[in-house]
């Protein structure tokens, strides 16, 4: 028997271990080894906020410095989750204030935080640093303020992609001029226009400045004088890329783009005018990361950059670039990573045809270490997903949306099953699967047999029974996130494999076919597991029991049944007797 | 609705199991599927097509029992959250679709105001009825339900547990308070007051509820001494009974 290790020892050792997974699998060893290890963990994340207490985590962690949350499932991103839901940051910032004053970091994904708990923040953590919301929403710009006016030794504020109530450029001007540590400022989402002087102040006062993203309101004008003042950018997202051509206008911005030599990522450029896209050709070569998908010009405008980028790894585009442009991007972007390609219509009567499967199948031939793909596309075929596969093994995340729902293979008319087929066998380290088109239970099958690896998996419109849920909860060994829409399975698959469920983050279904006596008995089987059933329509009690729900979130948790539920959203309680509630009694 | 998809089974059939097989009712052929087991497809062995789906608002007329057919025409569809585009991606497309419109349409100056418009309605979300309140002298500001009152009485009320209550965390209509505010009808040291929808300042009170309802962008309790000059004309206590709403 050898002598155990010293703490101090086996804390030096965790020193050097940054990843969350490794030090989860750290703390399974032994007691003291966890406990070690709790004492030392800096960076905590927690996937699912429902899924602990906040008092749990603080508790565990008490020298945390940063906190990562997510809340609401990813369908809330497609408005499949109604307002109201939940996921509210105040319970976890509350206890934070209290018990890890020396937090320095948040990062809330999907969740609702209002402007008493940013101001909260402000007011509690006095190290405060860095500030992440991405997709949030519930606050205003004067919650903003109170981060900015505040938070002395602020560094990273990034509002990406949240729904804020915008009360006015204002909230800008609240950073004070002692306040000189800013190295990432991200207000793409907002509306309104902030006072030019005030922004110019700021990052000419902000040397450590790498990453601005400014909002459409900021014009080119603006963003001219903006560039002179911080060549050192290595992270840029423009505002309105537009206004009448002027030589003038064009040359200054020429010369001020030609200036940030080490500009590595563009994104914004909104309502771009072609007359103006040259003034980037100098910062082309260099750029590793290019978000063109707000930029509505046509496909030659395009390729003009594009050809320049040869360094590119991560190309965000739209639709628009067809599949001629691909054609460029795959002769000259050979050190591609990860490609989106986004529809330019939503409506899908307009849907361009001149983006095929094609474009990807070429993009996938030529660049070797691609292996992150998210296309919308009106058609494709299992032909090209047998070809996407072959090359490209190595694909991780493969993300495929078929615009029409059910569309078949577009030239033999059959289902996309064999395609897919191919992308699960070939591409062996598949972490993230979307799948759509028309698809039978087959496909599911292979899914379930050779997608071991794969986290992540959405389904909408596809299947034709309860064999398909039987196939992915037999298989799919490495699955912790499935979300399934309007797909034809009912309760027997789901009761069936309820275990798997507690070695899952997370089940989202909505407009499946899963009754409600089906949801309470899992609930009641499964004591790790919370059963929501969220329904806007009936409370499910007044429905006979095995008449389908509107929509199911299943999670697994440590903190049981959740006390801030909407009306719309039950739970079945543990205790049969006590029966359905939607104000959780312990 | 949904009733040809109803379960026949009853639910003492539902169990629990660990990956048992489905049973011997599972067969393949063709490409369609029995459902094994149990379940609302027992009976059912056709490939099932965009019209069982209630909410997919596009009708395709495929045929069930095999997989060849006419192209399906590409019709638009209604579905929520299709195709799965993130709220401010979609944001953006339907501004700039609207823009295009009225570009073919009317004169630029037109089709910019129209496009701020749009891009307002699209981007700024309505938390349901929620609006800030600030206090003088108060540094942490709160929100109150518009939608959850009826009458200025009603919120007024509110406001005055809000802030004045001795337990400041909770929120009731009814209680005890040590010093009943009267905010409405200028007899105590803070008056209400509101900015409306075009950027002014004025006294709650005037306008009927409703219309103040849906006007309202936010509520300050302003005190007395600074809300001189303000828009509204400051109502005598007897005439206020007549703005109350049927």
């Amino acid at each position: 028997m050898g002598l155990p290790l010293p703490s101090k020892v086996l804390e030096h050792i965790l020193s050097f271990i940054d990843s969350n997974e490794d030090r989860n699998s750290v703390s399974l060893v032994c007691k003291s080894w966890f406990d070690t290890e709790r004492r030392t963990r800096k960076r905590v994340f927690v996937g699912n906020c429902y899924s602990v207490s906040p008092v749990t985590v603080s508790r565990r962690f008490p020298k945390m410095r940063s906190l990562t949350l997510k809340g609401k499932p990813h369908f809330a991103d497609y408005n499949l989750v109604p307002d109201g839901w939940g996921g509210y940051a105040w319970p976890w910032i509350e206890v934070l204030a209290k018990k890890n004053p020396l937090l320095e970091e948040i990062r809330l994904k999907r969740m609702v935080i209002t402007d008493e708990c940013l101001e909260m923040i402000a007011a509690s953590f006095k190290e405060f640093k860095a500030l992440v919301l991405v997709s949030c929403e519930g606050f205003t710009t004067d919650g903003i303020a109170a981060i900015a006016a505040t938070c002395r030794n602020l560094e990273v504020l990034e509002l990406r992609e949240c729904i804020v109530e915008d009360l006015g450029g204002d909230w800008l001007s609240y950073f004070p001029e002692s306040l000189t540590s800013l190295v990432s400022l991200d207000f793409s989402c907002l509306d309104s226009e902030v006072k030019l002087s005030d922004l110019e102040r700021l990052v000419s006062r902000s040397p450590n400045l790498k990453s601005l993203k400014l909002n459409r309101a900021v014009t080119l004008e603006g963003l001219e004088s903006l560039l002179r003042r911080a060549p050192q950018l290595t992270d840029l997202g423009t505002g309105s890329f537009s206004a009448e051509f002027e030589p003038e206008m064009f040359s200054k911005l020429s010369k001020a783009f030609a200036e940030c030599k080490q500009l590595k990522s563009l994104s914004g450029l909104w309502d771009v005018i072609p007359e103006y896209l040259p003034a980037l050709y100098s910062v082309c070569p260099g750029l590793t990361s290019l978000n063109l998908s707000y930029a509505t010009v046509r496909m030659p405008d395009l390729v003009g950059i594009l050809r320049r980028c040869w360094k590119l790894q991560k190309l965000w585009v739209m639709d628009l670039i067809e599949d001629k442009g691909l054609q460029t991007v795959a002769m000259r972007c050979k050190d591609l990573r990860e490609l989106r390609v986004f529809p330019s219509e939503p409506d899908l009567d307009d849907v361009s045809v001149a983006l095929t499967e094609e474009g990807l199948v070429t993009v996938s031939r030529s660049c070797r270490k691609l292996e992150s793909i998210l296309y919308f596309c009106v058609q494709f075929t299992n032909a090209a997903l047998v070809t996407i596969s072959r090359y490209r093994p190595n694909i991780k995340c493969f993300r495929l949306c078929v615009i029409e729902p059910f569309a078949p293979d577009h030239i033999t008319r059959e289902p996309l099953d064999e395609g897919f087929r191919a992308i699960v066998e070939g591409c062996k380290d598949l972490r993230r699967l979307s799948v759509s088109g028309l698809l039978t239970d087959k496909a599911f099958e292979y899914i379930g047999k050779h997608a071991k690896k794969v986290r992540m998996l959405s389904i909408a419109f596809a299947g034709d029974s309860d064999l398909m849920l039987h196939h992915l909860l037999s298989g799919c060994e490495g699955l912790k996130k499935l979300e399934i829409r309007d797909c034809p399975f009912g309760d027997s698959a789901l009761l069936e494999h309820a275990a798997k469920l507690e070695t899952m983050r997370s089940l989202w279904m909505s407009s499946c076919f899963v009754s409600f006596g089906a949801c309470k008995v899992l609930s009641q089987k499964l004591p790790k597991l919370n059963v929501e059933v969220i329904d806007e329509m009936y409370p499910p009690e007044s429905r006979p029991e095995n008449s389908p729900v509107e929509r199911i979130y299943i999670y697994r948790t440590l903190a049981g049944p959740r006390l801030d539920m909407p009306e719309f959203v039950w739970t079945i309680h543990k205790n049969p007797e006590v029966g359905v509630s939607n104000l959780a009694i312990k | 609705m949904i009733t040809e998809m109803e379960m026949e089974k009853g639910e003492s059939e539902l169990e629990l199991g660990l990956g048992l097989s489905l049973g011997g009712g599972t067969t393949v052929k063709n490409g369609k599927s029995n459902a094994g087991g149990g379940g609302a497809w027992g009976e059912r062995g056709r490939l099932l097509t965009a019209k069982d789906f209630p909410s997919v608002g596009s009708k395709r007329a495929a045929d069930s029992s095999s997989h060849a057919g006419s192209s399906p025409p590409r019709s638009s569809s209604q579905v929520v959250g299709w195709p799965p585009i993130g709220s401010h991606r979609m944001n953006s497309l339907a501004t700039k679709s609207a823009a295009r419109e009225e570009e073919e349409a009317s004169k630029k100056k037109l089709q910019d105001d129209e496009t701020k418009d749009v891009t307002k309605k699209a981007n700024v979300k309505v938390q349901v009825g929620f609006i800030k309140v600030n206090m003088d002298g108060v540094a942490i500001g709160r929100k109150v339900d518009m939608n959850a009152h009826s009458s200025y009485e009603n919120l007024a009320q509110t406001l005055e547990d809000m802030f004045f209550r001795t337990n400041p965390g909770t929120i009731g209509l009814t209680g005890q308070f040590t010093k009943p505010l009267r905010l409405l009808d200028g007899s105590s040291e803070f008056v209400l007051t509101y900015e409306d929808k075009e950027g002014d300042w004025m006294l709650v009170g005037d306008v009927p509820w409703r219309m103040f309802v849906t006007s309202v962008k936010r509520l300050r309790v302003m005190k007395t001494s600074e809300a001189n000059g303000l828009a509204a004309r400051r109502q005598e206590p007897n005439e206020r009974r007549r703005n109350q709403p049927v």
